[in-house]
């Protein structure tokens, strides 16, 4: 009995490694991904691009086993067909016009020479570059040119978009575009892997990641998910208060917290950063030590519930540090 | 086919630029100069010991398929796969399907064009300096060898760049001055395996340079034996091997845009 294509992963890694030489790229990763859109995080040196250069064939583990839609990506022309690629590097040729160049790599996936110029200057144009498409690349600004790269990766209409710091060298306004440009295609059905060492440019287009360092993967899943993995680490709460050290003297006899760290503010202010397990406890006393000891508080909070808190949770865990 | 041709059609118009032009006029003009300068200052020696039609057929033959056409595909052929990897375009072609086979098709093609409209162009007004009655003869001749040339030399270009693409050229010019220099000369099995020895061989069928060079020792025990078609499908057979290592190779390698800190 056949499986149908809705049932196979979109991404499948089994143990897989990949060393350069004696440098390790990742590091015995297994993961199974349905179909949806991905945020693959993790800071510069991750092992991000190692992983994507795996999913698109460009490399070959040296363990293990990568599969997308089932099959083997290697010098796989039938997959190379449904995905969509925009490397973290530019490599555009500089004498070229954007549209040409889009128009040709078109052309490689067999669409003949009128249709592959139209739909060319179609994503062109949805990528905001309808203006300069006819001038040659050299005369792009780098925004530009990530512009560009978007539009080839989209312009055969994948079904998997595969996306290295798609966002890089944008300003404002081109990250805004972009992410509707992703988020449109996401909703147009297709699958995305969006690699980023900025957690904000995942967020603002799924809430879905995998999180890799070291060459290894930490955690993957929405983030509930990975939050329910956590519910046992410290929380971190600041505190500005006119009196930072007897505050902390209090929260350590009374054993409330891991760690207590006194820093500055920008504006030069004494902020007094309490991790603690026991935030109901610390929460109950705070209160009766603000009125036995005269102590005034004018600011007190934790710190946001992104994901970078659970990045640096987990990057901590990573390191042993929790 | 059509992608072929869209292929080729992008790597012509990426060679329309004012350094690969002046190059294109660079080559086309070497033959014209020596052979200018050798009508200017004929070589006494040599003229005692060979008639001026032996003369201007060796040099001809030299200056245009020998190495007219190898510094053509040296430039173009030889850097195919190291460009794309340097400037980091490698990957968008490597993620289109079949992409790497046909990037190094159409770019073969597209050198052996650049290369042997060069080669071509000079010939047709060097012939024009030799003053032989078998001129329209030579160039026909000469012609055709730059097509066979160029096609061949390419072909062994791109498998010594798809082998070592950062340093290409350099071992692309230590090739043709060990094996076409050298080795293709000595008499033994292995020159049989080389350009040089099937292209001399097709020189003396077409361009008939006479008989003491044919019978010069040296020369005599370095050519090959069979008709010019033989040596012909000798060529081709060499091309399609060197030509498919280099696919081979180019498909099989991992040759990616990252660099060491992009893990």
């Amino acid at each position: 009995m056949s499986e149908s294509s809705s049932d196979i992963p979109l991404i499948q890694f089994e143990s897989v490694t990949k060393l350069y030489g004696k440098v390790l790229g990742v590091n015995d990763i297994s993961l199974s991904l349905s179909q949806g859109a991905y945020g693959l995080l993790g800071p510069n040196g991750a092992g991000k691009s190692t992983l994507l250069n795996l999913i698109t064939g460009q490399l070959v583990p040296t363990r293990g086993n990568v599969l997308v839609f089932g099959q083997s990506p290697r010098n796989n022309p039938q997959l190379m067909s449904r995905i969509g690629f925009c490397p973290g590097f530019e490599g555009l040729y500089s004498s070229i016009t954007g549209l040409n160049w889009v128009t040709f790599l078109l052309e490689m996936h067999g669409v003949p020479r009128r249709p592959a110029r139209n739909r060319a200057a179609e994503c062109m144009a949805i990528t905001g570059m309808l203006e300069a498409m006819n001038r040659p690349v050299a005369s792009y600004s780098r925004g530009m040119r990530q512009r560009t790269k978007i539009a080839q990766a989209i312009a055969h209409d994948p079904q998997l978009l595969i996306l290295d710091e798609p966002l890089s060298g944008l300003d404002p306004v081109g990250r805004s575009d972009m992410t509707e440009v992703i988020k449109k295609r996401i909703a147009d059905g297709a699958s995305v892997i969006l690699a980023s060492h900025v957690l904000h440019e995942i967020e603002a287009v799924t809430d879905s990641f995998l999180l890799i360092s070291g060459g290894r993967l930490l955690a993957s899943g929405t983030t509930d998910e990975v939050h329910k993995l956590l519910f046992d680490l410290p929380v971190e709460i600041q505190i500005r208060c006119d009196r930072p050290h007897r505050l902390s003297s209090l929260i350590m006899e009374h054993r409330m917290a891991d760690t207590v760290s006194i820093g500055h503010s920008p504006c030069g202010a004494e902020i007094l950063r309490v991790a603690t397990r026991q935030t109901a406890e610390f929460s109950a006393l705070l209160p009766k030590w603000i009125a036995e000891y005269e102590l005034q508080v004018d600011e007190m909070k934790t710190a946001d519930d992104s994901l970078q808190t659970l990045f640096n949770s987990l990057m901590k865990i990573h390191r042993g540090e929790l | 086919m059509s992608v072929l041709l869209a292929t080729v059609r992008f790597e012509f118009s990426r060679i329309i630029t004012a350094g690969r032009i002046t190059w294109w006029f660079v080559l086309a003009v070497f033959p014209i100069l020596i052979a200018g300068l050798i009508r200017l200052f004929p070589l006494a020696d040599a003229g005692e010991q060979f008639d001026s039609h032996q003369v201007w057929s060796v040099a001809i033959y030299l200056l245009v398929p020998c190495i007219t056409c190898a510094m053509g595909v040296l430039l173009s052929a030889g850097p195919v796969i190291g460009t794309e990897l340097e400037q980091r375009s490698w990957v968008y072609i490597a993620t289109r399907p079949n992409g790497i086979f046909w990037l190094l098709l159409g770019k073969y093609l597209v050198a052996v064009a650049w290369s042997s409209t060069a080669a071509i162009a000079g010939l047709t007004i060097a012939v024009m300096f030799t003053g032989q009655d078998t001129v329209v003869r030579m160039w026909v001749a000469t012609a055709a060898l730059c097509v066979l040339s160029s096609m061949s030399y390419a072909s062994v270009f791109l498998l010594v760049g798809a082998i070592a693409p950062r340093r290409a050229m350099l071992f692309c010019v230590v090739w043709t001055v060990g094996v076409e220099g050298f080795i293709s000369f000595i008499p033994a099995i292995i020159n049989r395996m080389t350009i040089q020895y099937r292209l001399r061989a097709l020189f003396v069928d077409w361009v008939q340079p006479g008989d003491e060079i044919q019978n010069n020792p040296l020369f005599a025990m370095s050519l090959a034996e069979g008709s010019w078609y033989f040596q012909i499908l000798w060529l081709f057979a060499l091309t399609s091997i060197f030509m498919t290592a280099a696919q081979v190779i180019a498909q099989k390698r991992e040759f990616t845009g990252a660099t060491e800190s992009d893990v």
